[in-house]
């Protein structure tokens, strides 16, 4: 497990604490139905920063900004799911998450962005904030067969999406 | 470029996919919230703590990191906070188990607690185990640490509290989980030992809300005589 080893490491922490947590709870509460909950999420959000936040990222950066913003989105989720019993609304909001807007290149970002959050965030994390598989078992709490599994199943729905829009080389 | 498992991008190109899609996500998203919210007293307060006891928990940890890389210490326990606000836990459980890259990660959820740990004995041990030497890691948790005079092997007694999600790693690296195990009138896990090394067990008494475990390079059958010994210390 990776710890807070030094003050300025835990100074690093503080700042990014500070810099995110409105736009973290911002997330949470966009997929989570009130306040409470929210902060629920931004608090488990933080402790997985905390242990999974790479040194160097450790700063206010764009990469660790996406990173927040993921963490949160994936907290999000978890609650969402533990819940003993789940609305349409609640699923809907599992399965979409935040929603994030296609850029518009009309091939590969584009049909990343329309994937579930889940497939989403897990090809994110991966491809964008440069976590292994190893490091993405501890963030996502899953063991190495399911984060392994959960790759190849988001790169499998990726490659429908672009099929459907007739993408595919 | 190279293209795997039959996708028809390769993983370079999706690291180029996944940055543009990077980008336009933070830039959907608000600079800043208007008006900011407002944190709760309770979500404040946790944070403080969480910031306050990772420094605490500092020097405990480095003590029990040295004596793990001298002594092949297998379990961890340590005070990271899942920090949920107890209203809100109601609908899930109070702990989980998590295997994680080999590893198993105890997670809890339970209210903060109000009490001093109690002090507690081994009532049984095996005869040649002589007593080394108790550390309070934090006021949370407790290790007592006894060593054999014919082998020169360590036991390991650690309990703690699981208020406000302690978590706890037993390591792939020495034992692995075997089977779950009657102790002390509830049931707990047993890892035995890789390659003729230490096993542990780990149980739980959900009504203290207190987490023990047991590590020692003895079979199960001591190990767990020496758990249900248990008792306040004298």
């Amino acid at each position: 497990m990776q710890l807070i080893e030094s003050e300025e490491e835990r100074a690093a922490f503080e700042q990014i604490y500070l810099a995110y947590r409105q736009l973290m709870f911002f997330v949470a509460r966009r997929m989570l139905p009130c306040d409470a909950d929210a902060e629920d999420a931004v608090q488990q959000a933080f402790v997985s920063i905390l242990e999974n936040l790479k040194k160097e990222s450790r700063r206010c950066c764009p990469e660790t900004k996406a990173f927040c913003v993921l963490v949160t989105e994936n907290k999000a989720i978890d609650l969402l799911r533990a819940k003993k019993r789940l609305s349409q609304m609640d699923l809907e909001a599992a399965e979409r998450g935040i929603g994030t807007p296609p850029p518009g290149d009309g091939g590969l970002a584009d049909a990343l962005a329309r994937l579930p959050a889940r497939y989403r965030q897990a090809l994110l994390l991966r491809f964008y904030s440069g976590y292994s598989t190893r490091e993405l078992e501890r963030i996502l709490g899953m063991n190495r067969g399911s984060v392994q599994k959960l790759l190849w199943r988001a790169k499998n729905a990726l490659r429908e999406e672009l099929e459907k829009e007739g993408n595919t080389d | 470029m190279k293209k795997e498992d039959n996708f028809p991008f390769s993983d370079r190109e999706l690291e180029q996919a996944a940055e543009q899609l990077g980008r336009a996500m933070l830039d959907a998203l608000p600079e800043a919230d208007e008006p900011p919210h407002v944190f709760s007293e309770s979500f404040e307060k946790k944070m403080d703590a969480l910031l306050r006891k990772e420094r605490t928990r500092q020097a405990g940890l480095r003590w029990v990191r040295g004596v793990a890389a001298v002594l092949a210490v297998a379990l961890i326990l340590s005070g990271t906070w899942l920090l949920t606000d107890t209203e809100a836990r109601a609908d899930f459980r109070r702990w989980y188990r998590n295997a994680i890259g080999g590893d198993t990660v105890y997670r809890y959820y339970g209210a903060e607690h109000g009490e001093a740990l109690p002090a507690l004995e081994p009532g049984y041990l095996p005869e040649d185990y002589r007593y080394q030497k108790s550390l309070a890691e934090t006021d949370y948790s407790m290790r007592l640490i006894y060593q054999s005079d014919e082998d020169g092997t360590f036991l390991f007694i650690v309990y703690g509290f699981m208020d406000e999600a302690t978590e706890g790693t037993v390591t792939s690296d020495f034992a692995t989980y075997g089977e779950t195990v009657p102790v002390a009138g509830t049931v707990g896990d047993f890892y035995p030992g890789s390659d003729g090394g230490s096993s542990v067990l780990v149980w739980f008494d959900e009504e203290a809300g207190i987490q023990f475990s047991i590590q020692a390079n003895r079979d199960l059958e001591t190990i767990v005589k020496v758990a249900e010994g248990l008792r306040p210390a004298s």
